[in-house]
């Protein structure tokens, strides 16, 4: 039995060690990038808006093996977005300025080695996406 | 003779404690994930100001730990774990026929052995389980994309997927809602002495050799 458990420790040490081996080809690559084509750098948006990336490696969900892309705003680096396609919606973001911050990422989640971030400024007031009570009624009433 | 006994060690019970501890903090963070809603804090992310894949990756690493103390530091425990989990006995068959009812009314059929036969397949279950998703969340942090990360994610989540209830069953019967197996809970917990009649009722193999050895010691020592 012992032999058993000790044939099973080592499977797990192998299958690490296996493990570290299979990194993917664009890691061995490396110069990995990731940029935020829009909104530009310095520009004024209003919530709702879209936030268009280009990685230099195709995003898809975390499944298909691909890389993915960590949005977030600010310091708030715990409360992002999973971006997994080139583009994303920001349906809340206070009114003011902002950084918004873009990071690639590994498909197990770790950081890929690009990051970029741009400033931009939301105008209006609250900062909200108007819901359909919002918006004006197209028939007047 | 006191009206409880002790079923298992200090060492056993801190162990025990400490995996499930560390798999629940997993399967918390595992599900969150799983339903789509990383990204946003959960309620222990925001608790602990640390995002749910890092929390998840770090309670990997001490279950990883977990299982590796079992194998070395634990070995003969671990090895008589697992003898007594595969043992196969005459009765077995009819001990399962029984116990959906046995659950409801305590009136278990006999059996020897350490474990009951409904606790000999849940163990093994788990174990090679539980060992599936460490070997798997280990190689996740290694791997970090690509076919290989897609077979091993496919893995993991499947495991998670037949895992899931078997942990909820276990908690279930432990917990002593089901009148059969109520009291049990206090093998593993609150200072591991269970009630004689407890253990007579779902264990009577395994106290009846326990008495035998307490006696015998008992006459050596006087």
């Amino acid at each position: 039995m012992i032999a058993t458990l000790r044939r099973s420790a080592a499977a797990l040490v192998l299958l690490a060690a296996l493990a570290a081996c299979g990194g993917t080809d664009a890691d061995a690559a490396g110069g990995m990038s990731v940029e935020v084509t829009a909104p530009a750098a310095d520009a004024t948006v209003e919530v709702p808006f879209d936030v268009e990336l280009t990685a230099s490696v195709p995003l898809g969900t975390t499944g298909s093996g691909r890389h993915h892309v960590h949005v977030w705003f600010d310091d708030n680096a715990g409360d992002y977005q999973v971006v997994e396609a080139p583009t994303v919606r920001v349906d809340e973001l206070p009114a003011g300025p902002h950084v918004l911050h873009a990071s690639l990422r590994n498909a197990n989640h770790s950081p890929a080695g690009a990051e970029t971030q741009v400033r931009i400024m939301v105008g209006g007031t609250d900062g909200k996406a108007p819901t359909p009570a919002d918006e004006p009624d197209p028939y007047g009433y | 003779m006191t009206g409880t006994v002790r079923r298992y060690s200090r060492r056993t019970r801190w162990f025990h404690a400490g995996t499930y501890v560390t798999v629940l903090v997993l399967l918390g963070t595992g599900w969150w994930l799983v339903a789509g809603r990383e990204g946003e804090p959960s309620p222990l992310a925001r608790a602990t100001g640390v995002a749910d894949t890092t929390i998840h990756t770090y309670a990997g690493w001490a279950l990883a730990a977990l299982s590796a103390l079992a194998v070395t530091v634990g070995a003969r425990a671990a090895r008589t774990f697992l003898a007594e989990s595969v043992r196969v006995d005459r009765g077995d068959a009819r001990w399962f026929v029984r116990w959906p009812a046995a659950a409801f009314t305590g009136r278990f059929p006999y059996h020897a052995g350490h474990f009951d036969p409904g606790q000999r397949a849940a163990n093994l279950l788990l174990v090679a389980l539980l060992a599936t998703l460490v070997g798997t969340g280990v190689a996740l942090t290694l791997v970090t994309g690509g076919p290989g990360f897609v077979w091993l994610a496919r893995l993991h989540r499947w495991s998670t997927y037949l895992v899931t209830p078997l942990i909820a069953g276990h908690v279930l019967i432990a917990s002593g809602v089901l009148p059969g197996y109520r009291g049990v809970g206090r093998a593993m917990h609150l200072g591991g002495r269970l009630r004689r009649d407890v253990a007579r009722r779902v264990w009577p193999g395994w106290l009846a050799r326990h008495d035998a050895a307490d006696a015998d010691r008992r006459e050596r020592v006087g």
